[in-house]
This record gives C-alpha cells, structure tokens and sequence, in this order.
C-alpha cells in the first residue's frame, strides 16, 4: 500500500485474545513497545489495555490487549471484560476490527478450544502460535499448513519474548485483513473438533513436561512443598535487610552531604529551613529504602517469572479454603505484598463474588511495599543488627516475622468473617500450573527498573508534597517572642499533633507520631518522612536530618516502637486503596467496613503491644 | 526587604501552592476538579488558567505512576458482570 494512503486511513482495531497465561501482553508489549506487567501465571492481565503501533507501510494499528479467558461463556469479572468487547457490547467501546487468537503451542491440547469459540464469532482473526521455541525444545512439531486450512484462518508463529519474534505477525497485521472464517454448525462439538485437529496437526512426544513433572515432585509434596516455600520466603526477608545495608549506607551518606552543603550555602531563614528540614530531611529519608524495596522485587519478579506462584497457591489452598477464602486468592493477596491496589484488582479473576470480596477485605492486611520504610526504618532503629544461631540476621527475622504476622491477621479476618456468613459452601480450585521457566534477565531488569522509578517517583511527587505541606504546617505561626522550646511546639502542626495525642497515648504514640499518621493516609512512607521533618525542626542539632533513627531509638521506649510496628501491621489503608475497593466493589458500605475493621484492629493491637511490652521491659 | 528576601518567599510560597495542588489532585480528584471547574468561569485570565489546569489534570491514585489501578480514584462506568458464577 502507498504509505501515504495508509497513513490517511483509520487505525486498523486489532484485539489480543486467549487462553491466560498464553502471552498476549508479551506480545502487546513487544508490538507497542509498551511495558504492560508480564508474569509466569495466569490472569496477571485483569482490564483491556490499549496501545497503538506504526506498521513499516505507514499504517496506524490500535492493539487492544484483553484479559485472558477460557472461554466466551466467562465465570469472572476479567473475563467478561474480554466476552463483551469481543461480543461489541462494552460500553463506549467498537467491536474489533480483526481478533488475533493467541495460543501457547506447548498447550495446543488446552488453548485450541477457545480458538473455536472464537472462530464462531464470524470476525476477521488470525490465530497466533506463540512461545514456538518451547514447543521445538519439546519436540512438539505444529503442522501450520494443515492447521491454517482446517481452521481458514491465517496461522502465524512467535516468539513474544524475542525483539523479532513477532515480524510475522506484523506483515499480517500491515496486510489487508483476511476473510473471516466460516463458523461450524450451530452446537457444534468443540471438543471433539480439537481432538481431530490435535491428531491430525500437532505431533507430541509422550512425555513434555519431564522437567516439570520432576521439579513438582519436590515443590508440590504436602511437607517438603511447604518446607520450600516457607525457605523461599525467609530467604527473601533475610536478604532484604543483609544486602541492602552498604547501598543504604552510601544513600544517607549522599543525603547527609547534600543537607550540610545547603545549610553551609543558604542564609537561615525559611528557604534553607524547607530545602534542609523538609525536602533533603523529609524526602531523603524515604529514599534511602530504594535498595531494600528492590530487592524484594527482585525476589518478588524472579518467582513471578519461574512459575512457582501458582504452585504455591496450589500448596496453600487447603489453608486458605479452611479460613474462609481460596487458593485462587493466593495471586492477589502475593500482588498486595508491591500494592493493595493491584492485588485488589487481581481479585477480578476470582469466580466467585463470596471469595472476592472476602479476598479484598482482606488484602490491605498484606504488606504493601510501603509499608517496608516505616518497618525497616523501626526494626534498624530498635532491634540490634546481630546474628542469631550462627547464620541469621535479627532484623530480617524480626522483618519476617511482621509479613507473617499480615498474611496471619488476614487468614484469622478471613477465618471470623467466614463464621459470620451463612454461605459456608466452599469452591474447589481450578487452576493452570504453567512450566518452570529461567526468568530472562531482561524482563527482570525492566521490572527493577520500573520498580525503582515508581518508587522514586513517588518520592518526588506524593511524598515530596506532603512533607513541604507538613514541613509548613511544622513552621507556622512562628514561636512568640520569648519562646524558649522548639518552634514547632508552637506551630498548627505542633496543636494538632498534642490534640491526637490524647487519642493516640493509651496505645504509647506520642505528639511526633500522631503528626505522622495524617499525612501517612495519603501514602504510607510520608509517615517516615514526616517524622524526619517533625524532628529536624525539633532538633538544634543542624545534622539532624540525616539522623532519624539514632534520633527515635534515643526519644522513644521500645514499647512505642513496638506498638507503633503493631499498628502498621493493621493500619487504615492509603485513600488510593479505600477508593479502588469502593470501585471494585461498587459499594461505600464496604469500603467503610474495611476502613473501619482495620483501623480498630490497628488501635487493638498497638494497645495490646504497648502495655504487655511497658510491663516486660 | 532584600532581593533574596523576595525570591525566597517566591521560592517557598511556589513550593507550597504546588504541593497543595498535586497532593489536592492525589488525595480528592473530584474536588480538585470541581474547584478548577469553578476558577474557569473566573474573569481573570490567571485564575482561569489555573482553572484549566485543575480541571484537565485529574489523575487519582497512589501517585505511583504503575497506572495498574487505571486512576483508582476517579469514577468510571459500571464493570461487566459474569455471564455465570462457578460453582
């Protein structure tokens, strides 16, 4: 076509379909150049997602990538998503012009009965074998040629994950869109056809999966599958705090050079006080969590790539189904361990509207990765970095010990509600377990690496805002003349906080802290940040900026901190996450139930904390 | 008053004013946009510049910036339904 014909013509509409898990958003990503999350298991893609790509003859083609499904007929909220664009009926959005069937050609045996249901559709589509060079290492041989005549649909081969895995499919997509296939007879066997084109077109060895089979051994027995999983997790937590150490180090180190030329550069006078006691102290004692949030994720994208995930949903689900929610929980509640936000999203793939919503209240009780700079920065103030039994580092097992005590607090919430119910019915899991495979370097890399810019990104912009406004609310009115104490005793910061002290002294927070906790609802690290602005202005000491935790472990008993930790454990959510659950849920009521059983539960435990801890110490 | 002094209180009063906005934006995004909807009508062209700007730039959410949550703060229209319920 002349390029500038295709130019001038509308976007071709082209949407992504499939079994989950079959790589559509890999191969979204790779036409697009977007960089959509991409994981070893299924359902990771939960809402259509839209991209757009310039074919080399100039034509503009819109992608839409849709969450996977099994079939049209859907059982989940994700996939009725995929059922409705494909059907034309979304709201708000055209029926697509060509539908690309993507499929796993090592599960041909699983993935070609949705290509049939979609065949049925009557739209222009072309069926799309992705992750081929599996299939060859297998020894799985796809006859193309056979396949594209049976089906009368254009058949195409790649490889998602490679940079020119996908050029085939490009031509295609540049093209002029093929015919669209003649349906089979209403009531056809779908079943029975995909027996007769599996014998006649895909050659597989006996065994594929002997890998897999062998791996599954160890990491689906009963015992020793739990054993790993609890290894695999500790290992985690003890890594996060010995390795992050000397990359923290050198972080404060720039910080606290950074506050001192500042103040040796600028007058006294509110500038110098906002850069040194509000942005250099405020921010830049919650940047210096960067390492250890990156390498949680990295732990976090290596298992997400392996496939071991849904082994350990798998292994679980006999727990989980005994406190009241399902294996199929396990996927959102481990996405509430980056965010609530997506964890709770993620619940769309749960069939069962009981399970959902019992799997959202629960999942702010995971521990989001904001939380880890008010932990880690508590846990390096209060407990001493010694080695427990030759080989343990304390602080990772006390880290341990408080992820523990979110995902426990979550199955016991879980385990009351479902006494409370009526429904005690309990759903078996169905659920795909895909191939080990070695995580691409790659793919782990982009994911630190966008990791590293959400979480500095939101340093520079939520957290950044929220302390500058605290850092004002800390300075004014000014200390009236004659003032002897601190100036901030004398600010609105300093009111409000002696105000919610009264609230808050029973469970041991004192004036600093309950400043902290307000602007803590609008992100959990501003707490960190707030309580190093409240005291640097508190401070003579012009360093202070860059000495939180000697400051804290020096002004607070343990029993604070301890309580203090209790209560993150359980703490109101971020407004962010209130608000996704009332949109997931459509309801305030819920919302308000969460907001509220969380906080109660947040005020019980820091009480409890602080008054067993002031009496043991 | 000095020129420092001039630029200092600039400086520090810009930082505040831009901080409100954007932690207004992430905090309530239908409150921001309803003010900014508001400070368009203003006769005064720098009001309602700011206007513009409130009411276009209303992106909710954690400030992440991962849009996995599609703007979790801001309305959206009503979400498909299953055809059936596994049991």
């Amino acid at each position: 076509m002349n390029m500038s014909v295709a130019m001038q013509t509308p976007a071709r509409r082209v949407a992504l379909v499939g079994n989950p898990n079959c790589g559509k958003t890999a191969l979204f990503n790779l036409l697009t150049g977007s960089r959509q999350k991409v994981a070893n298991y299924a359902g990771v893609t939960v809402e259509r997602k839209e991209g757009r790509f310039l074919a080399p003859s100039g034509r503009h083609v819109q992608i839409l990538d849709l969450p996977g499904a099994y079939s049209l007929g859907a059982t989940s909220p994700d996939e009725a998503i995929t059922r409705d664009i494909c059907l034309g009926r979304f709201p708000g959005e055209a029926r697509p012009d060509l539908l690309v069937c993507v499929a796993d050609a090592t599960n041909l045996r699983l993935h070609l009965r949705f290509v049939l249901e979609i065949r049925q559709l009557g739209l222009p589509m072309v069926l799309v074998l992705n992750m081929c060079d599996a299939a060859t290492r297998r020894g799985i041989q796809v006859d193309r040629d056979y396949l594209q005549n049976a089906l009368g649909v254009p058949v195409v081969e790649t490889v998602a994950v490679r940079r020119s895995g996908a050029q085939a499919l490009i031509d295609l997509l540049d093209g002029t869109p093929p015919p669209a296939p003649q349906p089979l007879p209403e009531g056809a066997d779908l079943h029975g056809e995909v027996r007769t084109l599996l014998a006649a077109a895909v050659s597989m060895p006996s065994r594929t999966g002997r890998i897999d089979d062998a791996i599954d051994r160890w990491t689906l027995h009963p015992v020793w599958g739990l054993l790993i999983l609890a290894a695999v997790m500790f290992l985690m937590f003890q890594a996060v705090f010995s390795w992050a150490q000397p990359l923290m180090d050198g972080i404060t180190s720039a910080i606290q050079a950074l506050g001192e030329q500042v103040s040796a550069t600028l007058p006294e006078g509110p500038l110098r006080s906002l850069l040194t006691e509000g942005v250099i102290a405020g921010a830049g004692s919650v940047l210096v969590f960067l390492p250890q949030i990156l390498i949680l994720f990295l732990f976090i994208l290596v298992l997400e790539e392996s496939g071991y995930l849904p082994r350990a949903a798998f292994l679980l689900d006999r727990f989980m189904v005994g406190a009241g929610l399902t294996g199929r929980s396990f996927i959102p509640l481990l996405s509430s361990f980056a965010c609530a936000i997506p964890g709770i999203m993620a619940t769309r793939t749960i069939q069962d509207p009981r399970d959902r919503l019992m799997t959202i209240l629960v999942a702010p009780l995971m521990t989001c990765s904001a939380r880890l700079p008010v932990y880690a920065l508590l846990i390096g103030a209060f407990i001493p970095a010694r080695t427990v039994l030759g080989v343990f580092n304390l602080q990772g097992l006390i880290l341990f010990g408080l992820y523990v005590a979110g995902i426990v607090s979550a199955l016991l919430v879980a385990y009351v509600m479902k006494h409370l119910r009526r429904d005690r019915t309990e759903h078996a899991l169905l659920l795909e377990l895909p191939s080990y495979r070695l995580p691409n370097p790659r793919d782990v890399a982009i994911g630190l690496w966008e990791r590293a810019y959400i979480f500095v990104r939101r340093v520079g912009t939520i957290i950044l805002s929220l302390t500058v406004l605290l850092w004002l609310l800390s300075s004014f009115p000014a200390p009236p003349a004659g003032a002897t104490g601190p100036a901030i005793d004398y600010s609105l910061a300093g009111y409000i906080g002696r105000g919610l002290e009264v609230v808050f002294a029973p469970i041991g927070f004192n004036w600093q802290i309950c400043i902290a906790l307000v602007p803590g609802l609008a992100a959990r690290e501003v707490a960190v940040s707030a309580l190093a602005t409240v005291y640097a202005l508190s401070a003579t000491d012009d360093n202070a900026a860059a000495q939180l935790a000697p400051l804290i472990s020096a002004q607070w008993s343990l029993a604070t901190a301890l309580a203090l930790l209790a209560w993150y454990v359980f703490a109101p959510q971020c407004l962010s996450t209130l608000a996704v659950i009332r949109r997931e849920t459509n309801s305030w009521k819920t919302m308000i139930l969460a907001a509220g059983y969380l906080a109660g539960l947040a005020y019980m435990a820091a009480f409890l904390t602080y008054q067993i801890a002031r009496v043991l110490t | 008053m000095t020129l420092y002094d001039i630029a200092q209180a600039g400086i520090v009063g810009g930082a505040v004013l831009g901080s409100a906005l954007y932690a207004l934006g992430r905090v309530a995004p239908r409150l921001k946009m309803r003010i900014g909807e508001r400070l368009l009508g203003s006769r005064h062209r720098a009001v309602s510049a700011v206007g513009l700007r409130l009411a276009g730039n209303s992106g909710g959410g954690c400030g992440g910036g991962c849009s996995s949550c599609g703007g979790c703060a801001v309305p959206d229209g009503k979400q498909p339904a299953p055809s059936r319920s596994a049991k």
